[in-house]
């Protein structure tokens, strides 16, 4: 197998470095792991189980500016905006989990669909190599396993690293992208055969199933179950979910700027937050906490593979782990499932 | 290179600032060309946004400037202006904004030699202070941003780890059960708020008891940190359509209900109250290892002084050691007071470092049970008082928002500071125009339900030491 | 886009000399949506004026800045030059380049003033491309006025008002008007008899056809706002059906009951149906139901007076009325109350009969008073021979809680001093004084003639106390022109005690929505400026509810309220500017924060109702008729509903972006 060793890693990231590419991975900021770019290897760690944020960040940042734009007499001039330094930076992105690569692919559907797509988003993805580091275990928020993936699914990665018991790292070319990533930095890639550290993937949810879902979320008339409401009454539209989310994308324009320029920006917006879904008119089709709830699993669960043809909830858990009061989409996923087997004839 | 000059904006009272300025041109009196005027009707609709926006479009100093107290063509907007100037003078000094960039005054009609002194002085001061670099640098960050990297706060697990032995339920949990049962089963309430472990997950988290055989789920222990009366006011739909509640609750979230009481959020027989007794709760479930150790108790138990509940329909377990910790400041209080020995410098760098990282999540405000508006002033984009990228200007003018829209109401249940990914210390803020409060309005938030929040009314007597 | 026009003054030299206006009309029309400008001499002159009008009809200008003098100079008059081109009068703005900038900046290089003149055009310009139309509000007007209290104050201005064709409601709460006025003898400087000169007053506010009065009654609660507020009046039960009484007396004569007499302050009897006192108006009698056997003991009791009543008017189960009236303006004129006696326990008040305050002395020298006029204690009836006058008796005095002189005491003291010595001419007045304060007009002749003709002794100094010592008062003070201590008998002690508001001014006062001071007299819009008015549009002040005030005083006052009553009833609609606060109620949180913030309580609570006649929800509602446009509330709301158009926030905003 290629194999690459813990000391090759941190030679290739100090030679990518050296090269100004932005390599980004997992490290520790006061006591917690994040996704960060890093100006030295030894900033690198793999040991927790996946990061707060997402990549996503780095393909779709919280904040940018789309335009800028300057009023004049004659009218208004506007410029596409430009990176700094004039291009969006190259970058590695090196241990991304494969539910993360995997939502990569989601986000990916979505910026180009039906033939629209969003340049800031594909030219910071072209300049991107994903390389993923399967996982060896989940933690009790997991549940890759649930909805189609696995510890080392491959989907979205252009690279995919293992574990060995040697504390080195199998490696396996996903892409023609990560094929030329190899072939270009091939100094610090060998041959060699290792024993790859045993995998215990994270248990299945046991009443859920993704198809019988999909299937009730799509028969309208599920639309007004009182399911949503019972589960929601504790939401409080706080977003953290959306924002840490690898599939969630929706964005605000806004123009800020002084009288007579400024920029138009795009960013994150959140359809748990109680005016996104506001008409002009004043009228909140989804003015209820417990509509913004059931829009966040429908879009999940049903409008992303629908519409997207792609997954809409990659199983990374971050959701779970991070809301504030304790809602859990897993348990969603279960009571979901059980009012489709009741609907179910013969069930 | 034009050779730099001050660019001062002035807020002026229609009635006698602005006649004062005329009187000076009438009588030719030269000052400084440095100033802009905007006038508005009265100080009184000077809004802390104004002086942020001024900041924002490039100024290095403000003015705000009015009639003298007793003299207001509008009988008290100036006393109602002058309140909310010590709260946000109290703020900007905190946030190390040098406090000569806002200039505060009472200039009236016939003042005209006062107007132009003073504008001297003020041009003069903030030249000596520099342009406010370091406030428009926050714009420049924001043009040349394109995307942020987040710094996310502790607590990563959402539940005790496996292992670690789960707390002691409080010994009175029995008898809230059966009050909950009780009040169910004769209508008295549709549902009860209260705390409950959650299905998968080792953590407590807020419960909706609708059904009496339900209520064994509720429970009551060192984990039950939530203030749940985030889901009282009209804006929570869901709760609201269960009918009328009762909730579960400690001294301290009964501080936020007696502010919900003030303003009319909720009346008093439309919820009914169960107090209990609490000895402290810890800041994060994830951290517990067994016992409620000194180090794991949340910041608003320092000092506490509603162990026993103060406003109740009635009061659940023994009252608690209702003697509050020996007088001493708090871990906050000390913070805080740690910040304002430092120089403005210090302490501005201190708040960009933290702001820097907001990511306008909101979640401060969405766990605030008083941040209750259905639409927050952020949005509202015509205008634009506050921007909402998560850039530095933005993130700066977003909290000084809530920092100010808090003045005074705040009962430190720090759910913000709890609830904020990425760790900005919004405790010490409400805290800081907290103390303001009680030292120069000799008020406390959340024990008397008839008074008014401090921003709304004032007192002649209202000291301040900073107005020209 | 907006079509904007910029028409630069150069005010003959007063701005060309320090500021290149070409260049500012140039650097104008450089912004977005200027469509024209113009650099002129005098723009505010006929030919300037009529320049403006012609560019605005002709471009079609929608908006129009003019950079000049200061706006309240010449607002007014742009403004109305634009409306009669066809704009709304708030389409146009003014940019103070001359008393901001180039009277205050006289750089002859000019370089300072066009810099700044181009930067305030240009805010000027962003903020009024945000203006847009507004309209003056009118608010219709009842024709009909209130006046509270039927003392000479409120006679005055009720009388007046009606002479002026407009209808008066007359609200009293006593069974009588008068007021204390009815309770003096002689009054200071003329010594008019004051029932005589009151009492034609009296009369013909009881008759004149455009006067409603309603005695033994009070204002139970008002609602609304100037023009048209509405009253509820509470007319207390008299026991007497008013409309059938005719006012032959016999129910007074035949009653077999007294009572004490309030309006003589208790030193003489009255019957439990009477009236207060002989001139009363009107002369229906009123029954003491504290007092009589039959609501004290037992119904079956007694029914005398309904046994000699003649029209059989005497209705025993009557209850208290309630009486609701629509009217446009409200005049305040509840009058004071001294303090009592009881308060000076260092002088034996309310411990010795003697010791009586000045409106007591007044019922003593009253011809229609308890002794017939004649000067004699309350404890024997025997003359004085020596009466001790105690002048500012709680006035002046922080420990007896009222720092004000009350104005009238040194007056009325020397009158009491004359009346004496007219009565009992052996009789010899001593006066204890801090200051004499005699003012107006005759007064200090009045006053010299108390001491020249009438032997008064003035002593000033302070009592510390009144003793008995033998039977008899003693006099302890001090005499500090001539250094020494003062002990001396007295027969009688008249305590000159200060002037107070009435019990329950501050509850009239709440149930108005006025304002008082810490006294609890009521505030007056502005002391100098607008001495009958308060904050409150609509509620006038007469009299000396306002703070003490001797009877021209009073009488002017209600003259003056009379005058600006009459003004409003004028015209058929209040024309008021419309630079008012306005409520978003999609987004109201109903917090209530700008009701509380409100200094004229324009805020009202509006319920939201469903199709269905349900209510949802409440928001804040401004009333146009009252908000002034002072803005307090818009920095008070937090989710920014409330707006206040002609400075509103989007209107400031454009201005600071653009700084």
């Amino acid at each position: 197998m290629t194999r690459l060793t813990r000391n090759n890693l941190d030679r290739w990231v100090e030679a990518l470095l050296a090269e100004r590419i932005r390599v980004v991975g997992p490290v520790m900021q006061a006591g917690q792991p994040v996704y960060a770019p890093i100006s030295r290897p030894s900033a690198l760690d793999f040991s927790s189980v996946i990061p707060r944020n997402s990549i996503k960040d780095f393909l779709f940042p919280q904040t940018e500016t789309v335009m800028l734009y300057t009023i004049r007499k004659t009218g208004v001039e506007v410029t596409d905006a430009k990176p700094a330094g004039g291009e969006f930076p190259d970058t590695v992105i090196l241990g991304a989990r494969p539910c993360d690569a995997a939502g990569m692919t989601s986000l990916r559907a979505v910026f180009t669909w039906q033939g629209e797509e969003d340049p800031l988003f594909l030219e910071r993805l072209a300049r991107t190599t994903v390389v993923t580091l399967a996982c060896v275990r989940g933690d009790a928020c997991c549940f890759c396993t649930s909805v189609g993936l696995a510890p080392d699914a491959p989907a979205g990665s252009d690279l995919l690293l293992r574990e060995t018991v040697d504390g080195n790292f199998s490696v396996e070319a996903v892409t023609d992208k990560g094929t030329h990533l190899l072939a270009r930095w091939a100094q610090y890639f060998e041959e060699g055969a290792e024993t790859l550290r045993p995998v215990i993937p994270p248990p299945v949810i046991e009443r859920s199933n993704v198809e019988k879902m999909l299937g009730w979320l799509s028969d309208p008339a599920n639309y007004s179950h009182e399911v949503w409401s019972e589960h929601a009454a504790q939401c409080l539209g706080c977003g953290a979910c959306t924002y840490v989310c690898p599939t969630c994308h929706c964005f605000d324009l806004t123009d800020e700027g002084t009288a007579y320029q400024g920029d138009r920006r795009k960013n994150w917006d959140a359809c748990q937050f109680d005016h996104f879904a506001a008409h002009a008119s004043g009228h909140n089709p989804r003015a209820l906490q417990s509509q913004r709830w059931r829009n966040r699993f429908m879009c999940k669960f049903h409008f992303y593979p629908t519409k997207f043809s792609a997954a809409g909830c990659v199983g990374c858990g971050r959701c779970i782990r991070v809301c504030y009061v304790g809602l859990d989409i897993a348990e969603m996923m279960e009571k979901v499932s059980a009012c489709a087997d009741r609907q179910v004839p013969d069930a | 290179m034009a050779k730099w000059e001050p660019k001062i904006v002035a807020f002026v009272c229609n009635w006698c600032t602005y006649a004062g300025a005329d009187l000076a041109g009438v009588t030719r009196t030269q000052y400084r060309p440095n100033v802009r005027i905007v006038r508005v009707p009265c100080t009184g609709r000077v809004d802390a946004q104004f002086i942020i926006k001024a900041f924002e479009s490039g100024a290095d100093g403000v003015l705000v400037s009015g009639c003298h107290p007793g003299d207001c063509h509008y009988i008290s907007g100036n006393l109602h202006a002058k309140r909310r100037w010590i709260f946000f003078k109290g703020l900007t000094d905190f946030l190390g904004i040098e406090p000569e960039r806002i200039q505060y005054a009472w200039v009236s009609a016939s003042e005209a030699n006062k107007w132009a002194r003073m504008v001297d002085a003020v041009t003069e001061t903030v030249r000596g202070l520099g342009p406010f670099t370091r406030y428009h640098a926050l714009r420049q960050a924001a043009s040349e941003q394109n995307g942020t990297t987040m710094i996310w706060s502790e607590a990563w697990l959402p539940g005790i780890p496996d292992g670690v032995p789960l707390p002691e339920e409080a010994a009175f949990v029995p008898l809230l059960r059966e009050k909950a049962r009780e009040l169910l089963e004769r209508g008295e309430v549709k549902v009860v708020i209260g705390y409950g472990w959650a299905r998968r997950q080792r953590r407590v988290v807020p419960v909706f008891i609708t059904k009496p055989d339900d209520v064994a789920r509720l429970v009551f222990n060192p984990l039950c940190v939530n203030n749940l009366a985030v889901y009282l006011p009209r804006k929570q739909q869901d709760v609201a359509k269960m009918g009328k509640p009762a909730i579960v609750a400690k001294g301290c979230d009964i501080k936020t209900i007696v502010v919900l009481l003030q303003e009319e959020q909720i009346a008093r027989d439309g919820v009914v109250i169960l107090g209990v007794s609490c000895s402290g709760v810890v800041y994060r479930q994830e951290l517990w290892q067994g016992k409620l150790a000194p180090d794991l108790l949340s910041p608003k138990c320092a000092g506490c002084d509603v162990k026993t509940p103060h406003v109740a329909d009635c009061i659940i377990g023994e009252p608690a050691p209702s003697a509050p910790e020996p007088p001493g400041p708090s871990e906050a209080q000390r913070q805080i007071e740690a910040l304002d020995r430092k120089s403005p410098a210090e302490r501005w760098e201190f708040w960009k470092d933290h702001f820097e990282r907001c990511i306008k999540c909101y979640a401060c405000s969405q766990v605030c049970p008083l941040c209750y508006c259905d639409r927050c002033i952020t949005e509202k984009n015509n205008p634009q008082w506050v921007e909402t990228s998560a850039h530095p200007q933005g993130n700066f003018s977003w909290n000084v928002v809530r920092a100010i829209h808090l003045a005074g109401r705040c009962t430190y249940c720090g759910e913000c500071d709890r609830a904020c990914p990425v760790n900005i210390p919004l405790n010490l803020l409400n805290r800081k125009l907290g103390m303001v409060s009680e030292e120069s309005f000799g008020y406390r938030s959340g024990y008397d339900e008839k008074a008014h929040p401090p921003m709304v009314v004032f007192h002649p007597d209202d000291k301040e030491n900073f107005i020209r | 886009m907006s079509k904007i026009g910029v028409f630069v003054c150069q005010c003959g030299n007063n701005i060309a000399a320090t500021v290149d206006t070409a260049k500012v009309a140039e650097e104008a029309g450089k912004l977005p949506g200027v469509v024209h400008t113009e650099n002129c001499r005098f723009l505010c002159s006929s030919p300037g004026q009529q320049l403006v009008q012609e560019i605005i009809k002709t471009n079609g200008l929608d908006k129009v800045v003019i950079a000049a003098c200061s706006p309240h100079m010449h607002e007014k008059t742009f403004r109305k030059a634009s409306e009669a081109a066809g704009l709304n009068p708030f389409e146009c703005e003014i940019a103070n380049i001359r008393e901001h900038c180039s009277w205050v900046h006289e750089d002859p290089t000019k370089v300072i003033g066009t810099d700044k003149s181009i930067d305030i055009t240009r805010m000027t310009v962003e903020r009024v491309r945000r203006n847009g139309p507004l309209d003056k509000i009118k608010v219709p007007i009842r024709k009909k006025a209130l006046v509270i209290g039927g003392g000479v104050a409120g006679i005055q201005a009720a009388l007046d008002i009606a002479d002026g064709g407009h209808e008066v409601i007359l609200v009293e709460k006593e069974p009588s008007i008068g007021g204390q006025m009815a309770k003096l003898s002689e009054t200071f400087p003329t010594m008019d008899c004051s029932q005589c000169i009151l009492t034609p007053k009296m009369v013909e506010a009881g008759q004149h056809p455009k006067i409603k009065l309603y005695t033994y009654a009070e204002v139970e609660s008002v609602e609304g706002y100037i023009g048209n507020f509405t009253v509820t009046i509470r007319k207390k039960a008299k026991s007497v059906i008013e409309e059938l009484c005719t006012e032959c007396g016999e129910c007074t004569t035949k009653c077999p009951f007294y009572a004490p007499n309030e309006f003589d302050s208790n030193m003489a009897r009255r019957k439990l149906i009477y009236i207060p006192f002989p001139q009363a108006v009107p002369a229906i009698p009123v029954l003491d139901r504290a007092h009589c056997v039959k609501y004290v003991k037992d119904r079956k009791k007694c029914g005398v007076c309904a046994k000699v009543c003649g029209p059989n008017c005497i209705d025993f189960d009557q209850e208290d009325a309630f009486v609701t009236e629509q009217v446009g303006a409200i005049v305040v004129a509840t009058g004071y109350e001294v303090m009592g006696v009881e308060r000076f326990p260092e002088f034996g008040g309310g411990r010795y009969k003697d010791v009586i305050t000045g409106l007591d002395f007044e019922r003593l020298a009253s011809a229609s008073g308890p002794t017939g006029g004649e000067i004699t204690r309350p404890s024997d009836g025997k003359a004085p021979r020596r009466v001790v006058f105690i002048e500012c008796s709680g006035s002046r005095d922080e420990s007896k809680g009222v720092s004000y002189c009350s104005d009238i005491c040194c007056m009325y003291t020397a009158k009491h001093a004359m009346l004496y010595k007219h009565k009992v001419h052996e009789g010899q007045a001593y006066i204890f004084y801090m200051d004499i304060r005699r003012g107006g007009k005759r007064y200090e002749e009045f006053h010299r003639r108390a001491v020249e003709q009438e032997g008064a002794i003035y002593l000033r100094g302070r009592v510390s106390r009144v003793y008995e010592r033998g039977g008899a008062l003693v006099v302890q003070g001090a005499d500090t022109l001539s250094g020494s201590q003062v002990e001396m008998d007295a027969d009688l002690v008249v305590l000159a005690t200060a002037v107070v508001p009435r019990v329950g001014a501050k509850d009239l006062a709440k149930r108005l929505g006025i304002s008082y001071d810490g006294y609890g007299f009521y505030n007056e819009y502005h002391p100098k400026l607008r001495p009958v008015e308060t904050a409150t549009a609509g509620i006038y002040l007469a009299g000396a509810c306002i703070g003490p005030a001797d009877i021209p005083t009073s009488v002017a006052q209600g003259s003056a309220t009379a005058g600006k009553v009459l003004a409003m009833f004028s015209a058929d609609e209040l024309t008021r500017e419309p630079i008012v606060a306005e409520v978003n109620s999609a987004t109201c949180n109903a917090c209530w924060d700008c009701e509380t913030a409100c200094p004229y309580h324009a805020i009202q609570r509006e319920a939201i109702k469903d199709r269905a006649g349900n209510i949802l929800r409440f928001a804040a509602k401004v009333n146009e008729g009252v908000c002034v446009g002072c803005g307090v509330c818009v920095a008070a709301c937090h989710s920014k509903t409330i707006d206040l158009r002609g400075y509103s926030d989007a209107q400031i905003y454009a201005a600071i972006c653009a700084v």
